[in-house]
């Protein structure tokens, strides 16, 4: 079975522009083993998920973006916004950065360089998706090949997003930053279930809420847990009253 | 509840958890009001019928189209039509909102306007409420003591399926402006000073509550202009505690509570500051007679200056450097006397009545300096409708300024209204990131009246000397 038009999740690592690959539901949905090692209450906490990749070693070398304060019209410039689909977004990510006035490559923008090639893993500067709330952006990202993005802080909305697309955001002390942007290519290996990222001899951890760590590595999505909260929702609305507005 | 103090963030959030947070779950948050337009809801509704999912409340959701559709009038005299891909934007969210039930409110509909222009003016931004939007200046409507903030499309997702997010309570952040603004500077003022003072990453993971005797002094627009660049310091909600001044705005707006339900809603309301001794996680204290017509210079809406102000040295910040290298200046250069293209007058940060006034006092019986484009897109149809039973719209025409249809506009370049690459524009919207208004477009973020003394000028000016 495959799911064309599914969560951008599936994108295979790769470099900018490859194209995405669907896997099986089945392989993408090992639910139960992974519940099984997890320190939650699965009777709270299992529900009937839409298949996603789960995620929980990421392996590559980095790209290192040495910028503080990239925004999301950075990330994918607004004009490429003009669609109704979540595909086809790689062409818009870093595009100005990325290309000249003609659409030709600027060789010396470092996703550009040979080195970047491959690459899953983008290590940027301070505060990183500031700006509009584009998930765009996120799908842009993916559609270049990128699992994870490390930054010293990401913007709110830019994190929400990242995490419920499976990009990973990796949030690392300033040292970590500056030791990472000064060897760009390092290999990296980044581990979601321990919150640790590692390269050289050097290993640290970075936050994860629990719920979407629980998710990234059990390949569930969020949507299908606020959808088991039905019978809450209904009584809550019915404690709440109608909708306090009426049309004139 | 009782007995701990409580800030108007924990009162919201209380009142609307459907499920409290856990160490291993966020809470389940109600939304009581989900506002969509053409460009974030596409992959949304596609979900939704990928898994035969409903509208969970409809008549809680509200559409209308904004971001991506022209403003400039066609050759027939009417607004120009949407083309291409912006076009199927448009259509798709007809189709959605049809198909979903959900009620639009679209291109030639009079209520028709920038989603966070015509949430407050048809008094549907409610004090007290949770409102959420695929748009990161949903803060806005907190100006109204809602908890207030932006959303991406999965969410929008989750919104329209089950009318609740997952969310952690943000942390609080209470910035108090003492004092009173001195004349000549306004709320954009304001707003650009606390930004340049805190930084773009200043609040971000926080709630800003803006209170003090300068916020309670300004009118709902100005407080909306406050609150709509919350973002813009990181923070994705930004509220100030309901007043009078709140309910004599929203009191007779066509959503607005009626007769019994109006004092019921008014009584409720009243309860909503924060208690005395309320725990905040961060305060802060400005002092608001210091603050000064401030003006970007770089490329980061934390890049202010007062507008008489000097290009700051960068020092070894290399993205400071380059933002220096993408506007063309140096350090140490006054911004004042420096010639622009292009003035921008309109976004949900600037764009309602109250900014168009200001606008026009400055350009009545001027012109537009000989070069310059001046752009001014009302809000919503209806401040359009406002504006033009002033006569505002004449000023602006015999100024030589262009008078166009309400929508986003060159706020975020997505349909025609762009600046070319290179050119310098005086904009009262809330972005200056590099390409924002246009490919290689450089922007100056000011308040109405900055821009509307830029534009007579034809260079960045101090609005104070041209009263």
């Amino acid at each position: 079975m495959s799911f064309r038009g599914a969560h951008p999740r599936n994108v295979t690592r790769n470099p900018l522009f490859r194209r995405v690959r669907f896997p099986s539901v089945e392989s993408a949905f090992g639910l139960a083993d992974s519940l099984a090692r997890l320190p939650f209450r699965p009777g709270r906490l299992l529900f009937q998920g839409t298949p996603m990749k789960p995620i929980s070693v990421i392996r590559s070398h980095s790209v290192v973006l040495p910028m503080d304060n990239v925004d999301t019209d950075q990330i994918i410039p607004a004009r490429f916004l003009v669609t109704t689909s979540r595909d086809g977004l790689g062409q818009g990510l870093f595009a100005d950065w990325r290309f000249d006035a003609f659409g030709r490559p600027r060789p010396d923008f470092v996703l550009n360089r040979p080195e970047a090639r491959g690459a899953s893993v983008l290590v940027a500067g301070r505060n990183f998706g500031c700006g509009s709330s584009r998930e765009h952006a996120v799908w842009a990202l993916q559609a270049c090949g990128f699992e994870a993005v490390v930054s010293t802080a990401f913007a709110d909305i830019f994190r929400a997003n990242a995490l419920k697309n499976g990009l990973l955001p990796v949030q690392v002390d300033e040292a970590t930053q500056a030791d990472l942007s000064a060897a760009p290519g390092a290999p990296v290996v980044i581990d979601v279930a321990a919150g640790t990222l590692s390269f050289g001899e050097q290993s640290s951890s970075f936050p994860l809420e629990p719920f979407a760590r629980y998710c990234l590595l059990n390949g569930l999505d969020e949507l299908s847990f606020l959808l088991s909260r039905e019978a809450e929702i209904t009584a809550f609305e019915a404690a709440a009253g109608p909708v306090p507005w009426r049309s004139s | 509840m009782q007995g701990h103090p409580r800030t108007l963030v924990d009162k919201i959030w209380e009142s609307h958890l459907v499920s409290a947070e856990t160490a291993e779950t966020p809470a389940v948050l109600y939304v009581d009001l989900h506002l969509i337009h053409e460009v974030t809801s596409p992959q949304a509704f596609a979900e939704l019928r990928a898994r035969k999912l409903p509208v969970r409340r409809a008549e809680r959701t509200v559409a209308t189209m904004d971001h991506a559709i022209p403003t400039r009038l066609g050759a027939d005299g009417r607004r120009a039509a949407a083309e291409g891909a912006a076009a199927e934007q448009v259509t798709a969210l007809e189709r959605n909102c049809r198909d979903f039930g959900v009620p639009l409110y679209p291109v030639g509909d009079d209520r028709q306007g920038i989603v966070h222009v015509i949430g407050p003016e048809l008094g549907l931004t409610h004090p007290g409420s949770t409102i959420v939007c695929g748009d990161s200046h949903t803060s806005t409507h907190g100006a109204f003591g809602a908890l207030a903030f932006g959303i991406g499309t999965s969410e929008v997702g989750h919104v329209l399926a089950t009318q609740c997010l997952l969310q952690r309570r943000p942390k609080s952040f209470a910035v108090e402006f003492s004092g009173q603004l001195a004349t000549g500077v306004t709320a954009k003022d304001l707003i650009l000073g606390l930004i340049a003072q805190i930084g773009t990453a200043g609040a971000t993971g926080h709630a800003l509550e803006y209170r003090g005797s300068a916020i309670r002094s300004l009118s709902m627009e100005e407080r909306m202009t406050v609150c709509n660049m919350s973002i813009e310091a990181g923070a994705r909600a930004g509220l100030v505690a309901p007043d009078e001044t709140t309910y004599e705005y929203l009191s007779g707006r066509p959503f607005a509570p009626k007769t019994a339900d109006w004092e019921a809603a008014v009584a409720r309301w009243r309860k909503l500051s924060s208690d005395e001794g309320g725990a905040f996680d961060r305060e802060l204290r400005v002092d608001a007679a210091a603050l000064q017509p401030m003006i970007t210079w770089g490329t980061s809406p934390g890049m202010g200056i007062p507008v008489r102000g000097v290009v700051p040295d960068p020092g070894g910040d290399a993205s400071r450097q380059k933002a220096l290298c993408y506007m063309g200046l140096e350090p140490g250069q006054p911004l004042l006397g420096r010639k622009i293209d292009v003035v921008f007058i309109g976004s949900c940060t600037n764009s309602r009545l109250s900014d168009l006034r200001e606008a026009a006092r400055v350009l009545r019986g001027r012109r537009v300096a000989a070069g310059v484009k001046a752009l001014v897109v009302p809000g919503s149809q209806q401040v359009k409708k406002q504006a033009e039973a002033e006569g505002l719209d004449r000023v602006f025409r015999e100024a030589g300024a262009e008078w166009r249809e309400p929508g986003c506009s060159m706020c975020l370049a997505m349909n025609d209204d762009r600046l070319l690459p290179g050119q310098y524009a005086v904009s009262t919207s809330n972005r200056n990131f590099e390409g924002r208004q246009g490919q290689g477009g450089r922007t100056f973020l000011a308040s109405p009246t900055t821009a509307a003394a830029a534009a007579v000028k034809g260079e960045i000016a101090d609005a104070r000397e041209m009263s």
